[in-house]
């Protein structure tokens, strides 16, 4: 535990920590949402940029901040995960802005398997590109590639598209 | 309109960010905001344990019953303590570098934190927040100041801050709704120093000391103050007002560190209520309505575990401050707990402070209790960073109840009751 204890705060430290987390926040909240949903992403996330905070001093060294933080909620989520099959990204009875969620969607994408689910919400609910989902999945781009193009036939399947 | 698979998954984005949103109580969109929360709900692994649980569901009955019937005195079983949420201020609202001192609420059920921004070198600024729900807080405005706003009182709809410098030159800011402060005149207290804030329904009362003698004032609407009397020769400083069972009551201390509870029916004429007081006594506490009033009693500055009983502070009670009781229960339960608030707040004790041993290697911490008798705490995971001791004053409005820890740890504490 000794050495995990952070050196005090300076206030450098917090300039740093604000700048880190509005250039990553987003995009780290992103994956983790699609990678485990709203309910447990919000969580792995706020785990993961509490630990960022503690840990400041390594990630400052890291190359792929997102990617890393990505690991290091996985982990910490494990113990919530272990019992369950199926990720639902979202409550399917949520009405958001007035708007119902898209139930037959959620549902479809509730039966890819996390790699495939994870990959076409980054690709294609959120805009990523295949080299940025493969930075942050640990994965090389043509899995990705896989990963988007068998989700994206299964949830045409699903939902009876041609 | 178009309605392929992309368009569809397009238009799931705004639907998770929203979703995200609101599950991270914050009103930004798409993300913008980021809130730490350390607590996750647990809401998925307890669908998976419920599995897990029904499996054994009879044998789990057959226990319950055989434990239920086996048991010699039957107490009722203990509520679940308060389920508390740790997050990252800064993410919530709160400046970097920034202390948060006493919270308060407004009449209109705004939380309100009072604290200071440290600028480079120890350049300091006061602030203040508010919040309706605990979880997203705005900067309030107030006037340039650099003096913190230690302590509150609220008279009439009005909520008063003052600060505490140990110098004359007294500080006293005012507010009806928490989201703006604005300075006022402090006529008669030009020579206060140490002010303590305290009212009751019809007036606000100062105490601290005037030219190192203890002294007290009273107003009956914060701007225009007189001085009081006192019965007996009163001590070096008063602090710690507080009005419980038609009475104000407020601690005295001497140069020669020796504590005294004092009292006074409408704040104008003050008496010495005890000179049998705990040593160390402070933070004294009223929850509305209640007969008692509540402080604690520090430990010694420097004390260790060895001394024998200087270590972690204790719980007392006083039913009009002529005697005063420990709470043994809370020291006996957590000997190295060391708080420095008490709330009372939906049906709970709330304390908290720091713990630890006092080698430095302290954490912010909080304790819980229904009963004052049983004590739980919070978890490991979810105590303040390990550090230097650190005061975590606490507030509650009828939706959420918080605590905060110091610039270092940059730890707020929210409990959705």
């Amino acid at each position: 535990v000794v050495a995990d204890v952070p050196a005090p705060a300076t206030e450098s430290d917090a300039a740093w920590f604000d700048d880190f987390a509005s250039l990553n926040g987003v995009r780290l909240r992103q994956a983790l949402i699609a990678r485990y949903g709203v309910e447990v992403g919000c969580d792995a996330f706020s785990m993961a940029l509490l630990w960022a905070w503690e840990h400041r001093d390594r990630l400052r060294t890291v190359d792929s901040p997102v990617g890393y933080l990505f690991r290091v909620a996985q982990s910490k989520v494990r113990p919530e995960l272990r019992w369950q099959r199926r990720v639902a990204l979202l409550e399917v009875d949520e009405r958001v802005d007035g708007e119902y969620v898209d139930v037959d969607l959620v549902r479809a994408l509730a039966t890819l398997s996390r790699p495939q689910r994870t990959a076409v919400v980054l690709v294609h609910s959120y805009g990523w590109s295949y080299a940025e989902v493969a930075e942050v999945l640990g994965v090389s781009v043509a899995a990705v590639t896989n990963h988007v193009h068998r989700g994206s036939l299964r949830l045409r399947g699903l939902l009876g598209e041609r | 309109m178009t309605n392929s698979l992309e368009d569809r998954l397009g238009r799931l984005r705004v639907q998770l960010d929203d979703a995200a949103d609101r599950r991270q109580g914050t009103t930004g969109g798409a993300g913008d905001d980021v809130v730490v929360d350390l607590a996750p709900r647990r809401r998925q692994q307890r669908s998976a344990l419920a599995r897990v649980l029904a499996a054994s569901l009879v044998v789990a009955v057959v226990v319950l019953v055989l434990a239920l019937v086996l048991r010699p005195s039957s107490t009722p079983p203990a509520s679940s303590p308060p389920q508390w949420r740790r997050l990252d201020r800064t993410a919530i609202g709160f400046a970097p570098q920034t202390y948060v001192g006493p919270f308060t609420t407004t009449p209109n059920g705004t939380l309100v934190a009072l604290g200071q921004q440290i600028h480079g070198k120890g350049q300091l600024t006061a602030k203040a927040w508010f919040s309706r729900n605990g979880s997203h807080w705005q900067e309030a405005s107030v006037p340039a100041d650099s003096q913190t706003p230690g302590v509150v009182a609220r008279l009439r709809g009005r909520t008063f801050a003052a600060s505490s410098a140990s110098t004359p030159g007294i500080s006293l800011w005012s507010t009806r709704n928490g989201e703006r402060w604005t300075k006022i005149p402090t006529t008669g207290l030009e020579d206060a120093s140490q002010i303590m804030l305290g009212a009751n329904t019809n007036r606000v009362i100062a105490v601290g000391s005037r030219n190192g003698t203890g002294a007290a004032w009273t107003s009956p609407d914060g701007t225009h103050w007189a001085p009081a009397n006192f019965q007996d020769a009163p001590p070096s400083v008063l602090s710690n007002p507080v009005w419980i069972d038609q009475q104000f009551v407020a601690l005295g201390l001497t140069n020669d560190n020796t504590w005294s509870t004092w009292s006074s029916s409408d704040g104008t004429l003050w008496r010495l209520a005890t000179a049998a007081t705990p040593e160390r006594l402070g933070s004294l506490y009223a929850p509305t309505n209640s007969t008692r009033v509540y402080g604690i009693q520090y430990e010694t500055a420097g004390g260790t575990l060895a001394d024998g009983g200087s270590f972690g502070g204790r719980l007392f009670a006083s039913r009009d401050g002529s005697a005063w009781t420990e709470i043994a229960s809370f020291h006996q339960r957590l000997p190295v707990a060391n708080p420095d608030h008490i709330l009372r707040a939906h049906g709970w004790w709330i304390l908290s402070g720091n713990t630890g041993t006092p080698d430095g290697r302290r954490r912010a911490d909080i304790w819980m209790s229904r009963d004052l008798r049983t004590w739980s705490e919070l978890p490991r995971r979810l105590q303040g960073n390990t550090g230097r001791g650190v005061a975590v004053p606490s507030g509650s409005n009828s939706t959420s109840v918080v605590a905060a820890a110091g610039a270092d740890d940059r730890s707020l504490w929210l409990w959705r009751p």
